[in-house]
This record gives C-alpha cells, structure tokens and sequence, in this order.
C-alpha cells in the first residue's frame, strides 16, 4: 500500500490536508507515473473531495475591497456604491457589468442607491436640520442623493441609533429609503468606536451576501471559508478544528442533504414522537377525558381523577362487566374504528421513528467514546511494546484502524436520518449498501477491540474494505 | 442623546404654540419634565367625534426623534384603531421595522423628519377615517365593518352602544 492510500484512509483530518499537498505539486508527480494513474483518477472520484481554503478576515477584506475597486473602475461609481451594488447583486460581477450595459440608471435606482427623482437641493447657505430644528451651516449637513439635507450631528445620532439595531449597508436616508452607503457614514460617523462597529457590521453584509465566503461556525472561530463552488460538503476548519457543511453551517451530514438532516435533527428536538407515544400507549378516560396509561396486566381501570371505573378493553363502564367479562373478547364490528386505526398508525409511526432513532443515537454515542478508545489503543501499544512484542511504529495501524472506524461510523450514523425520509424504490438498495457498511465496521471494531496478534495484513485488508463501501454509498446516494 | 431630545422638543413646543393647527393643543404636562405632553384633540367635523375634545397622553423616548413616542387616550374612546386601554394603533407611530400588523410601508411610518405636530394630524384623519384592516378594538372594528356602507361609524348606532358619547367626552375633557 502506498503512502497516499493510506492518506485517504486516514483521519479527516488527513483528507482535507491533501489539497494542501495538491497545491504543493504532489499530483503533478504522480500524473507522470504511470502505475499510478488509476489511484490517481480514484481521487477525483472521491464523492467527499471538495475544494476550500480557511481565510482570516484580512483576507477576506481583500478578496472584498478588490472587488469592489475593480467594479468602481469598470461602471466609474465611487467604491461606496460599488460595494452596494455587488452586496446587493451577490458579488457577480458579470451580473452587474451586464446591467450596467443595459440599464444603468435603472440598476442604481432599483438598489436605492439614486432616487427616482432627483430633489433640488437648497442653495441657501444655512438651513434649518429638520430634525433638531437647529439652524446650522450648510457646511456642517450632508445628504444622500435624494436631497434630503440634515445637520451632521443628527446623522450621526441616527446612524449611532441603526448600528444598535444592526444595520451598516441597510441604513437608510432619514426621510426616504435611499442607503446612505459608507462614504456618508464614516463622514458622519466621528467616534472610533462607532466607526469601528460600522466596520465589522459593514464586513459582516458583505459576507453574508457572498455565495462561496460564510463564517466557520465553530465557537468564537474568526476564520472564514472560501470555496470554489456552493456546495454541502464537508469543510474542516484549521483553526478551530470544527467539522461542518459548507451550506448549512450544521455538523457535516453526508448522505443526508441540507434540508433532511434539518428535518430530522427538529423531529428529535420536537415533541412529535410524544404525541405519538401518548396516542399509541394511552387512552382517555371515557368519563372526564384524563389521559391514562395502562401499568398493570389488570384490565379494570379506575380512573385517577374521577373514580370512574371503566374497562381497558372496551372502554365501556365497568359495571357492566360484572357478569359478562368476556364480551370484551368477542369479537363486534368496532363502533370505535376510527380511534383505534389513529392509535395503531401511531403506534406503527413511533416504532419507525425509534429504530432509526435508536441507531443514529447508538453511532453518536459510540463516537463520543471515540478518546477513550483511543486512550486504551495507545495503552495497548505501551504494553506491547513493553514486553518486547513489536516495535511502537509496527502497532500504529491500531490508530489509523480507530480513526477509520470513527469517519464510517460518523457517515453511518448520518445514513439513518437519510432512511428514515427515504420514501422511493431505491430505499432497498440503500438499505443493502447501509447494510454492508455496517457489517464491514462490525467487523473492525471486534478486531480493534479483540485482536492480540499481530495481524496488520489482516487489518489493513479489513479497512480498506470498510473504506471501499463508505465510498460506494456516498458516491451513489451524496446528493449534489 | 437626551439633550438632542429635549432641544428638540422644546423646539416643537415653540412652533406649536406661535402657530397650532386648528383643532389641536399639545404640550409638556409641566416644564420640568418634556418628556410626557398632553394633546387635546377636537373630533373632526362630520363624524360620530364632532364636538368632542379627547385628552391624549404623548411619551417621548430619550432618543427622540430616533424612536416615536407612544400615544395613548386618556379619556373613552370607542375606535377600531384604539385599543381599550387607550393606546393608539397607527403607522405614525411605528418605527420602521417593526410592523404589528405586517402590511404597512415604511413610507408611512415613523422617521426623525416626522413629528408631534404630524401625528395629531395623523390622528385626527384616522378619527375621520377609521382602518378596520387593522383592528385594535375588536368590537369597533366589527361594527365599522358592518356598516360598510359608509365610511365613518353611524352616529346614532354608536351613541346608543357606547358611554363615549360626544357630549359626554366634551364634559369629560374640559380643563
């Protein structure tokens, strides 16, 4: 096995330190060996592959201001409004070039950067500021372009006022709903702080508008990841170490798309499966209505509340019972048919939701015991190597074994919520390949936990197995 | 930020008094404090408020006129856009952003350039023309929408419901 197979088996860590290692010319080496052509075209298939860089937010700046130059340059606007049009049009630059070719005016118009109509401004050279009703220079006032004129101060209390509400690139004029534009607002603004807060709010639009930039989600990470194309793949942040997918911000949830897994992970949260439990395993008193759960083999219930006695069976008073019990298990056409068939489709709904339920627990929980593991595999490599059985490098597969199983166990884990929303006819051939894998990490995990041989060959065979059928299932079911 | 607010106020004050519109009083309840002015309304000719003077009660924010004040009746008042407890629902009086009923533009709401002097006017068109889009009194709205027929409330129907009779509120409100 070459070093680079094992490098794709390895952690994720490993995996998405390789395009680190492609940018450094390491594939260019490989594409002139010929045997190794094949490996390398098994990479591009990777279903997992996905290219990204982790950026801090100076980088980020750039990436931003040199845009926002080039677009200043090319439609001969001020940056100010350059920044707006492309916060507005998502950063497509051909988008706005485009517009700009075909409707200038109306592109500026409808980004409530000018105004429809365009206001005298006042010739005088004071004026009285509308909202303080202070007489004041017309030196000392500013306006949009709509022409509403007021003194500096005021802007800068309303300015002060919006950046408390959490608008930058959304403040508008005082007396229209034309943007200001940060031209405007760092003129108005004259506190460092205020200044400061405009800076990052401002920041914080321009990412937000950005497709392919998003903030790493990991707490009180400040980096950010830029990719080449939206998609749900996996981003390992280098910085706070944090797994998650590019689109939703969540825990990285391959094969389960975006919307799924939302699904799901509120459906646990939720009381759904309550109700569901209520309906399947309780019934209601048939005098004051109290919801009752049967907890013994007694079929005479009395009811808690208003001692009304009634049969579990039947639901009929039980009184009635007294010299008749067993009409309760004759079998009558059920005037209450309708209930009992709500009950039972709960009872079906539960059971389904509990199984996957119960299985996607067991992963997650197997994975938190992921550093325990870990400890008592290093512990096992200190014994061995302590009584001379190998060497500490012959054991290290033991590692790479354990963070194998830990990456099929995360994406196995992350099937069962895919199952339980799957509803078409390739649901079986999910299930067989789900089926599989989880026969194969089974399989290792006995091993890990068992083995005391030295059986590497073994070992690797056994991984690499696991590995192939992760991949089957991702490459066949990863929705792009 | 609270002397920009009283300097305004204190302003607003002065305008109003050398040059009120008609139907309208408004002040600071004392000159120790700016921030709380009453506001005598006359109800517009022509509607079931004709010869009746509403006392209001307006409170301003620190931040004023950054953030609206609040404006409630002091005395009865049978009105779709009133609440019970005096408040007064309209657009004026909303900043943008924040939009009770989910439909108003925010051309039509509050801004620094508004002030007391609009709202009044505001008030007292809403006196004439009531919303029953956005009810704030239930049973006012129900009954201007019964009545679709016009477009101000029924004199007589209202006098026989209501104890905010026009008499009755003049007597009220006389200082």
């Amino acid at each position: 096995m070459s070093t680079t197979d094992l490098e794709s088996q390895d952690s994720m860590e490993a995996e998405s330190s390789e395009y680190e290692e492609d940018d450094d010319g390491v594939d260019d080496y490989y594409t002139n060996v010929s045997d190794d052509e094949g490996m390398s075209s098994d990479k591009e298939e990777d279903p997992e592959s996905f290219e990204f860089v982790i950026i801090d937010t100076n980088e980020a700046v750039q990436i931003f201001d040199s845009m926002v130059a080039k677009v200043s340059q090319e439609i001969k606007v001020t940056k100010s409004v350059a920044r707006l049009l492309l916060i507005q049009h998502e950063w497509n630059t051909e988008k706005i070039l485009e517009r700009h070719r075909v409707d200038p005016v109306g592109m500026l118009v409808e980004g409530r950067i000018i105004p429809e109509k365009s206001v005298s401004q006042t010739t005088t050279r004071s004026l009285l500021c509308p909202v303080c009703f202070q007489r004041c220079a017309k030196s000392n006032t500013s306006s949009a372009p709509c022409g509403h004129t007021f003194c500096n101060d005021c802007w800068m209390l309303y300015c002060v006022n919006q950046l408390k509400i959490g608008l930058a690139s959304g403040i508008e004029c005082m007396n229209c709903d034309l943007l200001i534009g940060e031209e405007m607002a760092y003129k108005v603004l004259k506190n460092e702080a205020a200044r400061e807060k405009y800076r990052q709010f401002l920041f914080n639009d321009e990412v937000k508008g950005h497709p392919l930039i998003r903030w790493c989600p990991g707490n009180d990470c400040g980096c950010l990841v830029k990719v080449v194309e939206s998609k749900a793949k996996r981003i390992w942040c280098s910085n706070c170490y944090s797994v998650f997918c590019f689109m939703c911000g969540e825990k990285y949830h391959a094969p389960t798309d975006c919307y799924t897994i939302k699904k799901w992970l509120t459906k646990c949260e939720d009381d759904s499966e309550t109700a569901n439990y209520i309906t399947a395993n309780t019934k209601d008193c048939p005098n004051c209505g109290s919801c009752i759960e049967k907890n013994g083999g007694c079929n005479h219930m009395q009811c808690i509340k208003c001692k009304h006695d009634f049969c579990w069976m039947c639901c009929g008073d039980w009184r009635t019972h007294g010299s008749e019990y067993y009409e309760c298990s004759r079998y009558k056409s059920n005037p209450n048919i309708v209930n009992e068939s709500a009950g039972i489709q709960a009872r079906e709904a539960l059971k389904k939701y509990l199984f996957y339920f119960e299985r996607w627990q067991n992963h997650a929980d197997s994975l938190k015991r992921e550093e325990e593991t870990k400890r008592k595999i290093n512990q096992k490599i200190q014994e061995k190597v302590n009584n001379n059985i190998g060497t500490w490098i012959d054991w290290q597969y033991l590692l790479d074994a354990a963070l194998l199983l830990a990456k099929c166990r995360y994406t196995l884990m992350y099937t069962y919520p895919y199952a339980y929303f799957m509803e078409d006819d390739r649901k079986k051939l999910f299930e067989y390949q789900q089926a599989q894998l989880e026969l194969e990490i089974e399989n290792l995990s006995w091993k890990l936990e068992r083995d005391e041989l030295y059986c590497r060959g073994d070992f690797e065979n056994q991984m690499d197995i696991a590995e192939k059928r992760r991949q089957t299932l991702l490459k066949d079911f990863l929705v792009l | 930020m609270a002397g920009a607010a009283l300097k305004r106020l204190m302003a607003e004050y002065k305008q109003l008094t050398l040059d009120s519109p008609e139907g309208i009083l408004a002040g600071p309840l004392s000159e120790e404090n700016f921030f709380e002015w009453e506001a005598l309304i006359t109800g517009p000719e022509g509607t079931p408020f004709e010869g009746g003077v509403f006392t209001t009660r307006l409170v301003f924010p620190p931040d004023y006129p950054l953030s609206p004040p609040k404006m409630r009746f002091t005395c009865d008042m049978f009105h779709p856009n009133v609440y019970p407890d005096g408040r007064v629902c309209i657009s004026i009086l909303h900043a943008p952003g924040d939009d009770p009923m989910g439909y108003e533009s925010s051309a039509e709401r509050w801004s620094p350039v508004q002030s007391v002097e609009k709202i009044l006017l505001s008030v007292v068109s809403m006196l004439a023309e009531p919303n029953d889009e956005s009810g704030a009194n239930v049973d006012a709205s129900k009954r201007q929408r019964d009545q679709s027929t016009g477009t101000t409330l029924d004199l007589e129907d209202l006098d026989a419901e209501t104890s905010v009779s026009p008499s009755q509120a003049t007597i009220v409100c006389t200082p």
